[in-house]
């Protein structure tokens, strides 16, 4: 019905002439060879041919049946699918939908205030993220650090230039308390002119130092392991409270049940003398 | 009496690999900022290891004893 | 109010560098503000208990 239409309204004819994109006319099938059909009326010049402005075959023209003589054109191309009529109309399209609320109260005030507070909670949740991920960075790393059997047998060591002379430092090393006392001249003095001789546990002051200012020992009381206050007791070293051993400034027991000296441990000084290593 | 000119003096810019000196210098304020961000993502990750702790957080001026643990070897318990 | 919003975004914003070095600042500032804010409130909650607060009484006794 539809492809009927079209045939029966009305044909293009094929262009002779039609303008390329650059401008120029182009007339490409123009035979200009071709003559007027009606050469004698124009003088006689060119006789008559085939017109290039005539339909092409393909378009139609005359053909000889035997029902006679019959003319088919073939304007258009039937169209296929759905055909659909428009209409050209000049009324105003009926509004079916509701009106559209105004959300006007709604809308920011000032746009820059959003934008501000979006870059605030983007940065502000980076900076979480990252505190969290350092964190777990951290305590990983802790499962790696030495654990209390390793640090049990560690060596301890102290800065000397924190420790002023004529003072006590006393440190934990392997659970025990060490004793580092910098002596002054005099208490060097005093023992080393100690008779060591005649002592309980006869030691000299320099096979109990490596450096005479500097007395490393363990601050425990050899006799029943208590721990003895410094600068105390009758000789100017240490004095145990528990049963009243008494040490000199050299660590040796001059009175009291003590058995022993007070026990020097491992150490050595290192960096130029400025630390001190024990263990 | 008019003196031409051919046509405009080319120079190139010598450039290797599409960099060339100019151009790296219009970098470096903002990769002299990267830096700081890579400065701060370093010390946000090393602020709980105690080797940096020691050496750098700890002296920082004001907040720097937050990192200062020096308890009184009496005070731990083994 | 639009004012400090516009000098934060153009302070801190604007460059990438300079929002992800404020990132990594903040980042670092906080991780000290937390555990600084967090170990003061256990000690407020705990004051008393800890050996810190009771050292006193103990080591100058023996001494």
């Amino acid at each position: 019905m539809a492809a009927l239409f079209a045939t029966k309204k009305a044909f293009t004819a094929p262009p002779t002439v039609r303008t390329l994109a650059s401008g120029v006319p182009s007339a490409p099938l123009i035979n200009l060879a071709a003559r007027d059909l009606h050469g004698a009326e124009h003088h006689g010049h060119g006789a008559a041919g085939p017109r290039s402005d005539t339909p092409a075959k393909f378009s139609g023209g005359l053909s000889n049946t035997p029902n006679g003589v019959v003319s088919k054109r073939y304007a258009n191309a039937p169209t296929t699918g759905v055909f659909q009529q428009r209409y050209m109309h000049t009324s105003v399209p009926a509004r079916d939908a509701p009106k559209v609320p105004n959300f006007g109260a709604y809308e920011a005030k000032d746009p820059s205030t959003n934008r501000a507070l979006s870059y605030f909670m983007i940065g502000s949740l980076g900076v979480l993220s990252a505190s969290a991920a350092k964190s777990t960075v951290t305590e990983f790393l802790a499962t790696m650090s030495a654990s209390a059997d390793v640090l049990a047998l560690a060596k301890v060591e102290v800065e000397l230039a924190s420790i002023p002379e004529g003072k006590n430092v006393i440190i934990k090393w392997r659970g025990k308390p060490v004793f580092i006392r910098h002596r002054t001249q005099d208490e060097i003095s005093e023992a080393k002119s100690t008779d060591w001789k005649g002592l309980r546990d006869p030691e000299s002051d320099e096979s109990r130092t490596k450096k005479p200012e500097w007395l490393v020992m363990l601050g425990v009381c050899t006799h029943l392991g208590c721990v003895p206050i410094g600068e105390a007791g009758d000789y100017g070293g240490w004095f145990c409270p528990c049963h009243g051993s008494h040490y000199d400034i050299s660590g040796r027991i001059r009175k009291g049940p003590a058995p022993l000296n007070l026990e020097v441990p491992q150490y050595d000084f290192t960096e130029g003398d400025s630390k001190l290593i024990v263990g | 009496m008019v003196s031409y000119v051919k046509g405009p003096a080319y120079k190139t810019v010598k450039s290797v690999a599409g960099l060339n000196i100019p151009l790296l210098k219009s970098y470096v304020p903002n990769l002299a900022l990267w830096g700081g961000a890579v400065a701060g993502g370093i010390a946000t990750f090393t602020e709980g290891i105690p080797l940096f702790q020691n050496t750098f957080y700890s002296k920082i001026p004001v907040f720097g004893e937050h990192w200062v643990y020096n308890p009184d070897p009496e005070d731990i318990p083994i | 109010m639009a004012g400090f919003a516009n000098l934060f975004y153009n302070t801190f914003v604007r460059r990438n560098s300079v929002y992800v070095t404020a990132i990594f600042g903040s980042a670092f500032a906080f991780g000290v503000g937390f555990d600084t804010a967090v170990t003061s409130v256990w000690d407020k909650w705990n004051q008393g208990k800890q050996w810190k607060d009771i050292r006193d009484k103990y080591i100058q006794d023996e001494e």
